[in-house]
């Protein structure tokens, strides 16, 4: 028999019995090189030394062969170099549930117990052959068990040589192995769980053998570290190396620490992939001493802790930003101009900034939890007092302007219902009250100043309107009449040009003295101071039908009014400026004009039947000579109303008391 | 002999209507006052058939002349002559007593009408 070198000897089990000598057995083999022969001298004594295990082969004669292989557990079978089942003991046709006569005689590899798989067919088939050639050889095959399904089998087959040394038979054994692959298969199971779950923790583990000084890592933490196990050598250094710079010192603290005390240790630590980005680390790790007291290794695991690190770096950065988003409102209120006082729904102080500690004169601190009638008792009863109780009961904010006469100031305020209480904003506003009154007081006189400016217009006008009148009128009429007087005398006799030219005269006269005429109407209806107002309206509805075609109604009284004057001069004025309003923008067919005198008051209304007057226009005051009306109506002391709706005409109405003030 | 009293400012158009009278009513006698209270010394002390009275005068309103001139002499038809044109002053000047208003511009021949007609009244 030829056995390869680097095959395993085959350990033969001899059972001493007739026909087994000594010598037989090691005839049979060849070579005590090739295996080793261990003899048993009684069956007992073989199962024991089987049960023992690493025997290939049992030799023994017929009966106790046939004995000592039915008492074993392993599957032992015979066959010819063809593969056919020459023998086989009683466990495989015990696990197989066959009788022997259902295997002998047929193809080892047709048997059911291969039916499952090709590849172990031929696995077989290859083995037998290969032990036909004289090649021993083991394997790990697996058959199917009627009542066990797929079992694993640990197989060998080695050639038998007959007597004349020429291989005529194979023999194979097999050993059950399918509890120690199923041990072996649920430890993998268990380590693939485990790294699975590691993985999904994003918790990697490691070891440092500190004696050895070699690292190992898990799979996982190859991958939180983004490096690759088949390039990466893990060692404490490359550990230190990816670690943040700024973490760097206190891990090896950690660490050093750790192992000083051999003790556990949990600190949270960053890295740096090769990428450049940043992981957060939590490690929990154990050193572990050997026998002799010294640190033998350290063991940890990693946690990936990034994203909860950057979630609670974000919640700080909220929180720092809130609360300096808190300092930065604080510091606006120290810093605004405005008074700012928080109070409770009891108006007790619950905040008082420095604008309002400059107003109230009194040390914020001192006021905190205090109730503001308590402290500034002369607010009592106050405006402020009722607008703070109106704030807190209709929770709506409120606005006040007032004086505060023990302060001799006055105050804007803006009290705001807030969550807490009340918000207070306020100001002094005693400059802008004072400039308001001062800005009063000049509108005030102003509006006498352009009153008086108009006053000495209209004396200038009257005086113009007079001279021009008097002097240019009387003329021209005297010299009117002088030329009538001159062509009664000479036209008979004169002669045509004569007649012409003194005619051309004529014509010229009256056009002059009609132009004369019309200025001075213009620039001061005579027949207002000569008349009185009902006569001059009466005079400007005609002129003014005359002059635009619009119908121009009037309703007066029969006498003249006991206006003054002056206030008759600006009724006047304000009807002239009305009708040219209704003549320049109202497209009006029909104005009425009306003057009545109701009590102590005379009312002029102008009222047209024109487009009236867009909400936008009339709400600009400078609009329309407007402001100039009502100027004249205020500075009587009258006032004046337009009305106006689009499509439905205009009226102005002015109300002027008839004893007139003083205009200055 | 009709005796007609100018009353009027304006020495020029005073000529004038002496001219006018003296051409349409010959032999009527014309008497002349610059202002209203010559005026009314005139009608007070003289008789007089008719009194032209311009409406503006220096020393009082011409409504307000009108007036006095008709308490003085109730029957003393008086004839406002005026510069401005209009029925306004017209009837206002009935109103006031007047017997009738003269525009200014009118034509010599309309106001001699006037004159002859307000004289023929009286």
């Amino acid at each position: 028999m030829t056995v390869k070198s680097n095959e395993p000897a085959v350990r033969v089990l001899v059972v001493e019995g007739e026909g087994l000598g000594q010598g037989t057995v090691e005839g049979i083999l060849g070579t005590t090189a090739a295996g080793k022969v261990v003899r048993a001298a009684s069956v007992t004594q073989a199962q024991e030394l089987w049960r023992g295990g690493g025997f290939d082969l049992v030799v023994a004669a017929e009966t106790r062969f046939r004995d000592v292989l039915d008492g074993i557990f392993a599957f032992v079978g015979l066959f010819s170099t063809e593969g056919i089942v020459l023998d086989t003991n009683q466990a495989p046709l015990a696990a197989g549930g066959l009788l022997r006569g259902d295997v002998v005689g047929h193809r080892f590899v047709d048997l059911p117990w291969f039916s499952h798989s090709e590849i172990e067919r031929a696995r077989i088939t290859d083995a037998i052959a290969r032990a036909a050639r004289g090649e021993a050889s083991r394997f790990e095959t697996n058959v199917l068990s009627s009542q066990n399904g797929i079992v694993y089998i640990d197989a060998a087959f080695a050639p038998l040589p007959g007597p004349d040394g020429a291989i005529t038979r194979v023999v194979g054994t097999g050993v059950d192995v399918t509890v120690r692959r199923k041990a072996e298969s649920d430890l993998r199971r268990s380590r693939e769980l485990l790294e699975q779950a590691y993985r999904l923790a994003r918790l990697g583990s490691w070891e440092w053998d500190v004696r050895k000084d070699t690292v190992s890592w898990s799979d996982e933490l190859f991958r939180i570290y983004d490096l690759d196990p088949a390039r990466h050598i893990p060692s404490y250094e490359s550990f230190l190396a990816t670690v943040h710079p700024d973490d760097r010192e206190h891990t090896a603290t950690v660490l050093r620490l750790a192992m000083e005390n051999v003790s556990a240790f949990v600190y949270d630590h960053r890295i740096t992939r090769p990428d450049g980005s940043v992981r957060m680390l939590h490690t929990r790790g154990e050193v572990v001493a050997g026998r002799d007291g010294r640190v033998s290794r350290l063991v940890g695991s990693c946690w990936d802790i990034t994203d909860r690190w950057e979630a609670l770096r974000r919640a700080e950065k909220a929180r720092t930003d809130a609360e300096g988003a808190r300092h930065e409102m604080e510091n606006i209120l120290e810093r605004v101009a405005d008074g700012f006082v928080a109070v409770d729904r009891d108006c007790r102080y619950r905040y008082v900034n420095e604008s309002a500690r400059r107003v109230m004169g009194r040390d914020p601190l001192s006021l905190i939890g205090k109730r503001m009638w308590d402290e500034f008792p002369e607010v009592r009863g106050h405006e402020f007092q009722g607008a703070c109780e109106q704030a807190l009961a209709e929770q709506r904010p409120v606005h006040v302007w007032n004086y505060f006469q023990p302060w001799d100031r006055w105050f804007e305020g803006r009290i705001h219902p807030s969550p807490e209480g009340l918000s207070i904003f306020f100001t002094d506003v005693t400059e802008q009250q004072k400039a308001q009154e001062n800005l009063r007081a000049s509108a005030e006189q102003l509006r006498a100043l352009a009153a008086r400016l108009s006053e000495i217009r209209e004396e200038e006008r009257k005086s113009i309107a007079r001279e021009l009148h008097d002097q240019v009128g009387q003329a021209l009429t005297a010299l009117k009449l002088d030329l009538e007087w001159t062509r009664g005398q000479v036209d008979a006799g004169a002669p045509p040009e004569t007649r012409a030219r003194l005619s051309a005269m004529d014509a010229l006269l009256d056009q002059t003295l009609d132009t004369t005429r019309r200025i001075s109407a213009t620039l001061r209806p005579a027949i207002l101071d000569d008349l009185g107002l009902p006569a001059a309206i009466r005079w400007q509805a005609a002129e003014f039908t005359q002059r635009t075609g619009v119908t121009c109604e009037t309703r007066l009284p029969d006498a003249d009014t006991p206006l003054a004057p002056a206030t008759a001069l600006a009724l006047f004025r304000i009807l002239q400026e009305a009708l040219t309003n209704v003549a320049r923008h109202a497209c009006a067919r029909r104005v009425d004009i009306g003057l009545t005198v109701e009590g102590p008051s005379a009312i002029l209304t102008v009222t047209d039947d024109g487009r009236g007057i867009a909400p936008e226009v009339l709400s600009r005051q400078t609009s329309l000579g407007l402001m100039g009306m009502r100027e004249r109506a205020l500075a009587f002391g009258g006032t004046l109303e337009l009305s106006a709706e689009v499509g439905r005409g205009t009226t102005v109405a002015v109300r002027v008391p008839i004893a007139s003030p003083e205009t200055g | 002999m009709k005796r007609i009293l100018v009353v009027d400012d304006s020495v020029a158009l005073r000529g004038s209507v002496c001219a006018l009278l003296a051409q349409e009513f010959p032999g009527a006698i014309v008497g002349e006052a610059a202002a209203a209270l010559p005026a009314f010394a005139l009608v007070a002390e003289e008789h007089w058939d008719l009194v032209l009275l311009d409406l503006s005068l220096p020393d009082r309103g011409g409504v307000e002349t009108l007036r006095d001139l008709r308490l003085l002499r109730p029957n003393l038809p008086v004839v406002v002559m005026s510069l401005h044109a209009g029925a306004e002053y017209r009837s206002a000047m009935r109103a006031a007593g007047a017997v009738d208003y003269i525009s200014k511009g009118s034509s010599a021949k309309s106001i001699a009408a006037t004159i002859r007609t307000a004289l023929g009244n009286s």
